[in-house]
């Protein structure tokens, strides 16, 4: 360092650690709410049951229950902890956008769920749309766009069930609009079971476990002046 | 010099900006690039207008810039979507490099605060990118500002070095903290390192048509070895930052001389360029395999921060004298 440090330079460095504490703050793991509908999640169970065979290994014996029990009250101990933490900072970086989630791919999925668009033409059934489908991909456009594929990932986690049901509705007054013979709308999410690499080799295909969030819209409802 | 005096010292020693503008222009021009894509692909009309404008969503943003242009309508998304994507050329070009970024990231928050649930992390990134770009000196050099302010459009002036510290620590953070949350059984051995495998199935996020992704249990071995690498290389990251910072780059310059072998470069690594090949290498299969939006494509951009202004100009063209 060749120049001699001034009040300015302290002064900077002071405001820059003030940021970096900020991030750091906002780094902390932010586990979710161990609800009841969490709890039972199958593939959450199947976590526990794996990381506790793990404990088995170096000698921490721990029933399903009480793993659970241990689960919930860290997760409670850690959301009050950050909470309180993230309180002081947040006004800052909610303003500047400074969030710090990065929980990517944190647990993959083994049973992800996949849209698929169904509508009825002349009483058959036929597919309009199948996510990561290219035999049925219409407004492939804008239904495989990042944006969208954001929303989808959300669907297959489970989350924002009322902005899927919006969702149908707006591609059933796509669908009048577009096909002028049909007249009903059906979306469903399709869960897969991704088999592992010596099952998926044996197999070569990915199979549908089974189907939820099953929605049908009767396109004479939707409104004539709705785009 | 105890430990303040020494972060003192290490934030205001002084270097020339390159790494920071060219950090700037990948910023701005990826901005500028997604949400033109939103645009194109029919997302601003469906996804961030409300269904009373032809959207499907019922949400109403009550962000502050919403609110102050008169709520959340196709005129206040429109002049959003137009003033985020014009000052994104500002930030890209270096123009108004600090106001652009600062309007850039506030327009780029309101968007994404339209439609709840259709972001990412690399908006978060974007975001945390932008307000950067405001605070640290990024229109420096290769810049419309260095070209107003000197006539020329690089401008090597020396200015203290906490911006591309500031860059280091925030890709730190993003790469260490994603590591720490990986604790799903298929990240470790117990698991049979599968993530990767699973990643890729998985039909939300992979480019591939669901007919094509069996292909994928025959790379298998790969697959592994990259869930086992990259939760390592995450979680290890920071030791790239160590290696620059402690000067070890420098000193490793110094033992090699002015015309080293490839015996001597292999015999004496530099660790940020094994961090930041496997880095590299990572994203570049995540753009190709996975649609993860412009995730890959932002955070190489902090890439630059890993290197000074003398590795930076080597490659620049027509500057490579100035390396000496």
């Amino acid at each position: 360092m060749s120049h001699k440090l001034s009040w300015r330079d302290h002064a900077r460095a002071g405001l820059i650690a003030l940021h970096m504490g900020a991030l750091l703050v906002m780094c902390l793991p932010v586990p979710g709410r161990m609800g009841k509908p969490q709890q039972n999640d199958p593939g959450f169970q199947s976590q526990l049951r794996q990381w506790r065979s793990v404990g088995r290994a170096v000698g921490i014996q721990l029933s399903q229950e009480e793993a659970l029990a241990l689960v919930i009250d860290v997760t409670d101990v850690m959301r009050v902890v950050r909470h309180k933490a993230v309180n002081v900072v947040k006004p800052y970086i909610r303003r500047v956008g400074a969030g710090q989630a990065w929980q990517m791919f944190g647990v993959v999925q083994k049973t992800p769920a996949r849209l698929r668009v169904e509508v009825r033409e002349g009483g058959e059934w036929r597919d309009l749309y199948v996510h990561a489908d290219a035999t049925a991909d219409w407004n492939a456009r804008f239904m495989r766009s990042e944006r969208m594929r954001a929303l989808l990932n959300q669907y297959s986690w489970r989350a924002r069930p009322s902005s899927y049901e919006r969702l149908g509705s707006w591609m059933a007054c796509q669908a009048k609009a577009e096909l002028p013979d049909a007249t009903e709308l059906r979306t469903t999410m399709e869960v897969l079971a991704l088999p592992g690499p010596a099952r998926l080799r044996e197999t070569g295909t990915i199979p549908v476990k089974s189907t939820r969030w099953e929605r049908s819209y009767d396109l004479d409802t939707c409104d004539e002046d709705a785009p | 010099m105890n430990l303040w005096q020494r972060f003192v010292a290490h934030m205001a020693r002084p270097e020339p900006t390159t790494p920071l503008a060219l950090f700037r222009i990948c910023v701005g021009t990826i901005v500028f690039g997604t949400i033109l894509a939103s645009v194109l692909s029919g997302g601003v009309d469906i996804l961030w207008l409300t269904d009373a404008d032809g959207g499907y969503n019922t949400f109403r943003s009550k962000q502050w810039i919403v609110r102050w242009l008169g709520g959340h309508n196709a005129f206040t998304v429109w002049v959003l979507v137009w003033t985020c994507m014009l000052s994104a050329l500002g930030v890209a070009t270096g123009t108004l490099t600090r106001a652009s970024a600062l309007v850039c990231g506030q327009t780029f928050l309101a968007l994404m605060s339209l439609a709840p649930g259709t972001g990412g992390s690399h908006d978060r990134l974007i975001t945390n990118a932008l307000w950067l770009l405001v605070l640290i000196p990024a229109g420096t050099t290769l810049s419309v500002d260095a070209r107003w302010r000197t006539g020329r459009w690089r401008d090597d002036t020396p200015r203290p070095a906490w911006g591309r510290t500031l860059l280091v620590f925030q890709i730190c953070l993003v790469y260490t903290s994603a590591g720490l949350h990986k604790l799903g059984v298929s990240w470790f051995p117990w698991g049979g390192y599968l993530a990767v495998h699973y990643a890729l199935l998985d039909p939300t996020w992979s480019r591939l048509d669901i007919t094509m992704l069996p292909a994928v249990a025959w790379f298998s071995p790969l697959t592994r070895f990259g869930t086992a690498l990259s939760w390592f290389w995450e979680v290890t990251f920071a030791v790239s930052a160590w290696w620059l910072g402690t000067g070890r780059a420098e000193r490793r310059l110094e033992r090699l001389g002015s015309q080293p072998t490839i015996w001597q470069r292999l015999r004496h690594p530099d660790i940020r360029n094994l961090y930041v090949l496997v880095g590299v290498t990572m994203h570049v299969v995540l753009l190709v395999f996975m649609e993860l939006g412009p995730f890959s494509l932002v955070t190489m951009s902090f890439y630059f921060g890993l290197y000074r202004h003398h590795e930076l100009v080597r490659w620049l063209p027509g500057t490579r004298n100035d390396a000496a």
